[in-house]
């Protein structure tokens, strides 16, 4: 049920468009009328200016085994949104929404108001490129 | 134990100011009839810093409501200024933002991004502390005249100097480096520009910029921004570091933008 509230989420953080401040701009990068639900391993969490990224390794829709790139907020915003540099490491098994980008389906950015479930545990959206 | 990055840096440059104050400044100074400090957001963002939502249904401009007085120069200059985002924006890994490697962000950008700042008060000296860059500007009140110039310029954070009319403090900058864009959509600044920035304290936790442009190289006439609106933060806020390093930025365009805007190779 938690996944599905997250989705829900992810549906309305596409109707406002939730996920466009990042420094650079997303909107032309990223397809922001596609959500896509990503399942993986954490191979990377980057904790970074001038955003927070997640490199995860998953599968994509053929199952051929693929390495997610998703831009997340910024550290400052990450913040207070209960997030560190601890939230996640390497081997965690993550379950998030992204919008991918519109020429390389790997990587995406982050839906501003959906949940992440790490390993298991369902935690406040990290924000899409804030 | 709680670190404050804005009221140690405030500190540090207030001692700075009082050791290099020009005396015959001093005397003129007029005592603040105003009281701005604390730390400000942007209102109308997401709450977290970094947001600017309550500028985005803007048609031009991040700072107006209304179409601006580009004169046709005026008009080629914004034109070039390729944005990610606004109502021109194209593909960032396309465009060319002058953040995107990693250059200052300028002082007005600064303004509409949606990063806390804190404004402290010392003396003759009014400054204003950014999270975005981790940066500052002082406003100089010790009665100085505004130059006509600024030969030591420009400066992505140009040269301000201010004075109080009741409880507004009128700015007026100039000197500003026109590399540096004005807002998020790649508005131009104008070599020649003055800004004449008006910040009042309207409600206790509200303060409202409005600003007036004059820019004979970019506007047929000047013009006046609509109201930029800022709301104070609680005192136990701790802003962050915001600095987009050029390791970092260059690591996150090779990892990131690049591959998410550009055919895959």
């Amino acid at each position: 049920m938690k996944h599905l509230k997250g989705i829900g989420l992810a549906v309305l953080a596409l109707l406002v468009s939730g996920s466009l401040f990042a420094h650079h701009g997303t909107a032309g990068s990223y397809d922001h009328n596609k959500v896509v639900t990503v399942k993986g391993v954490v191979k990377e969490f980057r904790w970074r200016n001038p955003h927070s990224a997640i490199f995860l390794m998953g599968k994509d829709a053929s199952g051929a085994e693929v390495t997610y790139a998703i831009e997340m907020s910024a550290p400052a915003s990450a913040l207070k949104r209960g997030y560190t540099r601890n939230t996640m490491k390497p081997g965690d098994e993550v379950v998030m929404q992204m919008y991918p980008s519109f020429t390389n389906p790997v990587n995406g950015v982050g839906v501003t108001e959906a949940s992440i479930i790490i390993n298991g545990k369902e935690f406040k959206p990290l924000g899409g490129a804030e | 134990m709680k670190t404050n990055y804005f009221r140690s840096m405030g500190a540090a440059l207030a001692l700075l100011a009082l050791v290099t104050m020009p005396q015959a400044f001093a005397q003129q100074a007029a005592k603040p009839s105003g009281n701005l400090s604390g730390v400000w957001l942007l209102s109308g963002g997401t709450g977290v810093g970094g947001g600017n939502a309550s500028l985005s249904r803007r048609p031009q401009t991040q700072w107006s409501t209304e179409m601006l007085p580009f004169s046709s120069e005026g008009m080629k200059i914004l034109q070039s200024n390729k944005s990610g985002k606004g109502p021109r924006q194209v593909v960032a890994a396309l465009g060319n933002d002058p953040i995107g490697k990693a250059n200052p962000y300028g002082l007005y950008r600064t303004l509409v991004y949606g990063r806390p700042f804190e404004f402290v008060q010392v003396g003759d000296k009014v400054l204003q502390v950014f999270e975005l860059g981790r940066n500052w500007r002082a406003i100089y009140t010790d009665g100085r005249p505004v130059p006509d110039d600024v030969p030591a310029g420009p400066y992505w954070y140009g040269y301000s100097v201010g004075h109080w009319e009741g409880d507004t403090l009128v700015v007026t900058t100039l000197g500003l480096d026109e590399r540096a864009w004005m807002d998020e959509w790649g508005t131009p600044l104008g070599a020649d520009a003055r800004y004449v920035e008006r910040w009042q304290r309207i409600a206790p936790d509200r303060i409202q910029l409005t600003m007036t442009v004059t820019a004979p190289s970019l506007y047929s006439k000047p013009w006046t921004s609509s109201p930029i609106m800022y709301t104070l933060q609680k005192k136990d806020i701790e802003p962050q570091e915001v600095i987009f390093a050029p390791i970092d930025e260059a690591e996150f365009n090779e990892d990131i933008r690049d591959p998410a805007g550009l055919p895959k190779k």
